[in-house]
């Protein structure tokens, strides 16, 4: 047993030598703050010491999750979350696809950097532009629908329009971006496959259905397993600046109700006991993604 | 290639056409009407009669920007947190993502768990900020490159990559006498050009637009870099003009849309300038047996 | 092929040399930044560091003329760290939390304040006022201390040197368009009710406008138009009643009441905006120059743009001009400014520096007749003139496009340290001959509101109270946005809103902050 360990080590040390600088890494800067979490746990006081004063046990657990306002911003997250995957998470993967199908690699990589473009545009500039479009007063949209003769709808202040303003204008800015990987991904397959399966007298939809999707799927996998890992974390920035009083009973997602109540207050013992909470569901829902991918496809991280 | 010659084939070229001319207006037209703005006088703006082309020209929005006492230490100071920072960051993710592509590995799974773990519970930014302050990186460039020079993300995406190349192109250079840091050199990396193209793309954007943590860990002014005097902009237009008190009448000969606008064009050349290079990596396909033969 | 062990040794030393190196190097860099910086003795200036917030309209330039001046006169040498200022507030709480502080703090706001000073991280500078005379005189001088009695803590002590207005100022105002009130014959509103009439008078002359536009939020239009209606000014809508000493919610009586009724008559009649409480600076302004809209609240100094770039949009007559107070049921009152909007505040640690009185001696220069002048008026017979004992610029200042501008660009007029804003200054600055005739209306007639008393709070009832605050600020935002925009119906669920708001915990901060009167 031990000879046979010994003769695994000299096989393989030089992947543990890789690891050292990393695992050094990830020691220092990502485990070394991580006490930082006790705050959850225990009373800071600003200008205090940095982590806390005294241990309040579930108290700033209890704030939240006995808070009513919590449980609408959560319901908001799960369905914003859940279409928002939805629809954007094929999206870039089509778009990569239908891109692939280009002949000529000019336009194809005119099409791409194009397609970056809202990528760049920061969130602040994106919502004034979706608020100028939408206004009620002299937007665009409600002057084309009031020559139809229909009344002026003040779209971003209606909460049945938040989750279509959101997606859409996400689907708008990162659809391109978040294709990147996608075009990566069909770039790596091996051209001997296609050869191989036109030799077979396969189609191009065929082929695109037999060689190309398989071997892309790890890829799809993968970036599916951390999406709905992140399903909690939404762009923050996007919905505090489309969030409004009168929108709010769909707009409020967690980030932002943490937002108002932990950070604009200081509140960090609140803020990281809710950000704990945001943490363990995101880690299970990767854990439980992980363990179905690997039963159904055979692809998961570890 | 037989199947180009098909019908169906050609009925979906047309259809290919219409959707992704139709993607190119969604995202060009607001696009041009930032660039116009950029380019028009105030009243124009605010008149609403601006939409894909400037009216009363002027550069004066431009001017501003390049004004700035340090845009162009600024500038500079961009250009070096991006290419080290890049650099540092792709050379940790690959040597920590090739070892955990080798299933065979003993400890692999601890490893991964440990580094997903801190995907979801991080610190948070004071704790962080006590770090690298003991550490004693505050005001140096290693504050801004070193903490987030490892994204998990991409780290798993990376390793996917790796283990999706041929087991048996590793063996064969295992049976040539090539040891594992060889062969993820020699072999590994040269087959992994799109990702690594892809990759280098999202850190160098990563690095450039990253104005928060400049912001907090670098004190002194000469190293802030661009995106920050940006931010400032971008944020600090509509505040300046409603100061506390004091009459602030001079910000309004601009208007914050037009600065707003030409930020963003400017920010984006360098984006324009590094792109088409990185592109021409994963628009080419790789050929694998070009390596096994 | 295996790695001789020898070349693994070799290669495991360099990576741990390089990352001792790492360590090492950073080491170093580490003891001169925690020093902050080299304090030379009496040969050289004194190296102050100075936490800046640096604002998009004049960014930081250490070459300003009169900054440079402003160092030389004291015999300091500033080293300024820069921080954008829409983030200056993040940064400057994490740099009050970890203990690593500048010198000198400045644009520090009252609850920033409030929330550091008892714990032991910020200078007691009212310990120290034998060694700053000229701020001690000052605020003699300006009869200010109602509002820097806000700004203590609960045992009296002052934690900040504040930035002070010598008066307060008519900077905001009602604002109309006089070319349509002199065109249609009609009377400058008074009252809420004549304010109405006008509206509808001008929405029947255009169907297509939107008479009344307001800019930004919900927030805004109280606060310029809210002292009127008798519910501002108020410490987040809670009063201090001088009669019962005690404190009330301001935003559940019935002034309130009539508030949220008017704008709701408004939006219903199409009299305003519909985006009354969502508008952006630039859409707001297109409103106004577009003559969509035409009477809202806003700064004077917004105007001379607005004109101009009326004037290009919709005729050569459009004229916005501000008016005196509207009168509601609270009375004729202006909006409330803040004399003292911000001060600089100096780590507790300072007091065992060596340099510690030069460094105070510097903040009191910044309060003294010389130090205050370089960084308003600039320096004598070149950027300003004294003629007949007053002072005035000079046509330097006066011949450049806006004399805020000449003056930012020399280095005068920043928020960062300029501690002492006078009167004439002020008029001089905005040079506006409204904004003086009504200021001295105002001073005169009474206008101005009563000044908001702030509850002192104990860092235990400071926590306590944030939870509660934030849950009644998203319940008032809701209601507000419903009673208005008729979401609820004000004659049927006003009982309801009012019971609401209590149990959320109106009741338990009322007696928090009554609790710290005794």
């Amino acid at each position: 047993m031990n000879q046979a360990f010994a003769s695994y080590l000299k096989r393989n040390y030089h992947y543990y030598l890789l690891l050292l600088l990393p695992m050094l890494y990830f020691a220092i800067f990502r485990y070394g703050p991580i006490f930082g979490n006790m705050l959850a746990f225990r009373k800071y006081v600003p200008g205090g010491p940095a982590y806390g004063t005294e241990w309040v046990g579930l108290r700033y657990f209890r704030m939240f999750l006995e808070d009513p306002n919590f449980w609408v911003a959560f319901k908001n997250t799960i369905i914003l979350s859940v279409f928002n995957l939805s629809i954007t998470f094929p999206l870039p993967i089509i778009f990569a696809l239908l891109i692939n199908e280009i002949l000529s690699s000019r336009v194809k990589r005119f099409i791409q950097i194009v397609s970056y473009f809202p990528n760049f545009i920061s969130i602040v500039v994106v919502v004034g532009l979706i608020k100028e479009l939408l206004s009620p007063s002299n937007g665009i949209i409600n002057h084309l629908l009031g020559m139809m003769g229909i009344d002026p709808i003040f779209f971003t202040n209606q909460p049945e329009w938040f989750r279509t303003i959101y997606i859409g204008s996400d689907i708008w800015q990162y659809m391109g971006w978040n294709a990147v990987i996608f075009v990566a991904a069909l770039a790596s397959v091996d051209s001997q496959l296609y050869e191989a399966s036109e030799l077979d007298g396969a189609g191009r939809w065929k082929q695109t259905l037999h060689v190309t999707i398989p071997q892309i799927l790890p890829t799809i996998s993968v970036v599916f397993i951390i999406s709905l890992g992140s399903l909690l974390s939404l762009g923050f920035e996007k919905v505090l600046l489309l969030y409004t009083a009168s929108n709010s009973s769909t707009s409020d997602i967690i980030e932002t109700f943490v937002f108002r109540m932990g950070l604009e207050n200081n509140n960090y013992s609140y803020a990281t006991a809710a950000g704990l909470f945001g943490g363990i569901i995101g880690f299970t829902l990767v854990s439980v993604a992980n363990t179905i991918s690997r039963k159904i496809s055979g692809v998961s991280l570890y | 290639m037989l199947y180009r010659k098909t019908r169906g084939f050609r009925l979906f070229m047309v259809f290919n056409f219409c959707i992704l001319t139709l993607v190119m207006l969604a995202i060009g037209f607001p696009f041009l009407h930032l660039l116009a703005v950029s380019f028009s006088e105030s009243a124009a703006i605010l008149g609403g009669k601006v939409t894909v082309y400037p009216i009363g020209f002027t550069i004066d929005a431009y001017l501003r920007i390049f004004d700035h006492p340090s845009i162009m230490q600024g500038f500079k100071n961009s250009l070096i947190q991006t290419v080290l920072g890049t650099s540092i960051s792709l050379f940790m993710t690959t040597i920590c993502a090739y070892p955990l592509s080798k299933k065979f590995l003993k400890g692999r799974k601890a490893f991964i768990l440990i580094i997903m773990f801190t995907m979801f519970f991080s610190g948070g930014l004071i704790p962080t900020y006590l770090v690298v302050k003991s550490i004693g990186l505050i005001d140096t460039i290693w504050a801004v490159v070193l903490p987030f020079c490892i994204t998990p993300y991409y780290l798993l995406l990376m390793m996917t990559f790796f283990q999706g190349i041929p087991e048996s192109l590793e063996e064969a250079a295992m049976v040539d006498g090539l040891n594992p840091l060889q062969i993820l050199f020699k072999i590994v990396i040269p087959l992994s050009k799109p990702v690594m193209a892809a990759i280098t793309m999202f850190l160098m954007v990563y690095y450039w637009n990253n104005w928060f943590n400049s912001m907090i860990y670098l004190n002194s002014s000469k190293m802030h870099p661009v995106m920050m005097i940006v931010r400032n902009i971008v944020a600090g237009a509509d505040l300046a003009s409603m100061g506390s008190g004091i009459g602030q009448n001079d910000i309004n000969t601009l208007s914050s849309a037009s600065l707003k606008s030409a930020v963003i064009m400017v920010t984006m050349i360098p984006v324009l300038i590094v792109f088409p290079f990185a592109q021409k990596h994963f628009a080419k396909g790789v050929m694998l047996g070009a390596v096994k033969g | 092929m295996k790695m001789p062990l020898r070349k693994t040794l070799l290669t495991m030393a360099t990576v741990l040399l390089g990352v001792s190196l790492l360590g090492a190097c950073s080491n170093t860099s580490n003891d001169s930044s925690s020093k902050g910086t080299d304090h030379s003795g009496a040969t050289g200036p004194l190296k102050l560091s100075m936490m800046y917030s640096d604002s998009s309209a004049y960014p930081f330039n250490k070459d300003w003329a009169l900054f440079k001046k402003l160092q030389a006169q004291a015999n300091v040498d500033l080293d300024v760290q820069s921080v954008p200022s829409p983030d200056y507030n993040n940064k400057l709480r994490i740099v009050l939390s970890s203990g690593s502080i500048p010198d000198l703090v400045t644009e520090v706001r009252q609850d920033i304040v409030s929330e550091f000073a008892q714990n032991g991280v910020l200078l007691p500078l009212s310990d120290y006022m034998d060694k700053l005379p000229n701020l001690k005189k000052k605020i003699e001088e300006y009869q200010i201390e109602d509002e820097l009695e806000n700004w203590r803590t609960k045992d009296g002590k002052l934690y900040v040197a504040p930035v002070m207005n010598e008066t307060a100022l008519y900077n905001t105002a009602p604002v109309i368009r006089m070319d349509l009130i002199k065109k249609y014959g009609l009377k400058i509103p008074e009252t809420m009710d004549e304010l109405y009439a006008v509206l509808k008078t001008l929405k029947e002359k255009d169907p297509a406008s939107f008479p009344m536009a307001n800019l930004e939020s919900a927030d805004t239009l109280r606060n310029l138009s809210g002292a009127a209606w008798g519910i501002d000014p108020s410490y987040n809508g809670f009063v201090y009643n001088q009669d019962t000493k005690s404190y009330a919610y301001s935003y559940t009586g019935d002034h309130y009441k009539q508030y949220v009724s008017f704008l709701h008559k408004l939006i219903t009649e199409k009299l305003a905006d519909p985006e009354l409480f969502t508008t952006s600076l630039d859409s707001w302004k297109q409103k106004m120059v577009t003559g969509k809209s035409v009477f809202t609240y806003t700064w004077i100094s917004e105007l001379a743009q607005l004109n101009a770039d009326g004037k290009k949009n919709v005729s050569p007559d459009f004229e916005l001009a501000p008016i005196a107070p509207i009168a509601g049921p609270g009375g004729k009152l202006a909006a409330s400014t803040l004399r003292i909007p911000h001060g600089i505040v100096i780590p507790a640690s300072a007091a065992k520096k060596p340099y510690f009185d030069q460094l105070l001696a510097f903040l009191d220069y910044l309060y003294s007749d010389e130090g205050s002048n370089i960084v308003t008026w600039g320096i004598e017979n070149d950027s300003y003139e004294v003629v007949d004992g007053k002072k005035q610029f000079t046509d330097k200042i006066t011949g450049a496009a806006s004399i805020q501008r000449a003056l930012w660009d020399s280095g005068a007029s920043n928020q960062n340290y300029t501690m002492l804003y006078t009167y004439d200054w002020f008029i001089k600055v905005l040079d506006n001959p409204l904004v003086s005739t009504l200021t001295e209306e105002a001073i005169a007639n009474h206008w101005f509101p009563p000044i908001t008393k702030v509850p002192k709070l104990s860092p235990d009832e400071k926590e306590e109270e944030n939870m509660q605050l934030t849950t009644i600020k998203d319940a008032y935002a809701k209601a507000q946005d419903a009673f208005v925009f008729g979401g609820m119906s004000i004659e049927t669920d006003w009982n309801n809103y009012v019971k609401d708001m209590e149990n959320r915990g109106v009741k338990k901060l009322i007696d928090l902050y009554n609790n710290t009167l005794k």
